[in-house]
């Protein structure tokens, strides 16, 4: 049986270290990926997304299910990569640099993992509330109510930020797929 | 449904946001519609490159070292008090004696320094008030005053520049 997010939540808030590693597991790509996208520096994602884990562990024991664990967690990441972004703004872009290994890899592979490279660093070029929306959107496959949850806005400002992200990205993208 | 209405719910409804009744009449009108249809196509071109982007993985054993790191935390976290408020937590008897020890000796000692307590109070009272000065400087400003514009530009930023 698979145990509900939440339900693990309160098992951690108990002391449970199990409960808490099956939901830092649970949760750790998502985390990685929206911190990533923030702040384009893979080390820099993996603290702040261990960050975020401590936090909720810290306030486990208190913790109400009054809404989607999900929404929960990502808006405390949320709020810790924007004190971070506020003492210290990101450099304005990831470096992409290929590995060579990748080299021996398969042709569609490689074509796929340049198509997926060309993507991200399109992404990358959006402003971050746009980036923000479009990650939890394609990524987590949050409805607008969840992104508005996390966001702190609502769903219309959430529509308009994916309807204006996609635009930009479609124009960055054309003749370049 | 007007083509202008459609393309307004095309994002919403590529999303799968929109309840059966509005989704009914947007398919209604793509049925007829070429053009509409077609910028639904070029819509989820976009959406199905997103939704089958790869992205990268956590370092490995990352789950471990979180679980590695909260366990130091807890361990080196300092105890906690052995007084709660009522109604949270029993305190052992110790620490309710110690308590209330602790309060008679400070009624004791509060009024036995009383009686130069006038010049304590007024000082309290101007810092609070300072403290009040303070508080409200940003919020009680003239529509006009110019620091009104820095606290704009400050919701301005963080609108636009931050998620």
């Amino acid at each position: 049986m698979r145990e509900s997010d939440e339900w693990l939540m309160k098992k951690a808030g108990k002391g449970d270290m199990d409960a808490f590693e099956e939901l830092v597991g649970r949760y750790q790509k998502g985390a990685f990926n929206v911190a990533f996208k923030m702040l384009s520096d893979e080390h820099l994602a993996a603290d702040l997304a261990q960050e975020a884990f401590l936090r909720i562990l810290d306030k486990a024991e208190k913790y109400q299910p009054t809404a989607k664990f999900s929404t929960y967690f990502y808006s405390v990441l949320r709020r810790i990569c924007i004190d971070h972004y506020r003492k210290k703004k990101p450099d304005s872009r990831p470096d992409f640099q290929s590995n060579e290994a990748e080299n021996d890899l398969p042709a569609d592979i490689l074509i796929r993992k340049e198509r997926d490279k060309t993507i991200h660093e399109a992404i990358f070029t959006l402003p971050a509330r746009q980036r923000m929306a479009l990650t939890l959107k394609h990524m987590q496959q949050m409805s607008y109510a969840e992104i508005a949850e996390v966001m702190d806005c609502s769903t219309g400002a959430v529509d308009s930020l994916l309807i204006r992200a996609r635009k930009k990205l479609k124009n960055k993208l054309k003749g370049k797929l | 449904m007007k083509c202008n209405k459609v393309k307004y719910k095309l994002n919403r409804y590529a999303d799968g946001e929109l309840d059966t009744a509005q989704a009914r009449k947007i398919e209604e009108h793509l049925a007829i519609c070429l053009e509409c249809g077609e910028e639904l196509q070029r819509y989820r071109a976009i959406t199905d490159l997103l939704d089958g982007l790869e992205n990268p993985d956590p370092p490995e054993s990352f789950a471990r070292s979180v679980r590695a790191e909260a366990e130091n935390q807890l361990q080196n976290a300092p105890k906690k008090r052995l007084i709660t408020f009522p109604g949270r937590r029993l305190t052992p008897v110790f620490a309710r004696v110690a308590a209330s020890v602790a309060v008679l000796l400070g009624l004791g000692i509060g009024a036995l320094l009383g009686h130069g307590a006038h010049a304590t109070v007024e000082s309290t009272y101007v810092a609070y008030e300072e403290d009040y000065i303070l508080d409200s400087y940003f919020s009680n400003l003239p529509v006009n005053e110019i620091s009104n514009n820095y606290l704009a530009l400050i919701d301005y930023g963080e609108t636009n520049n931050e998620f």
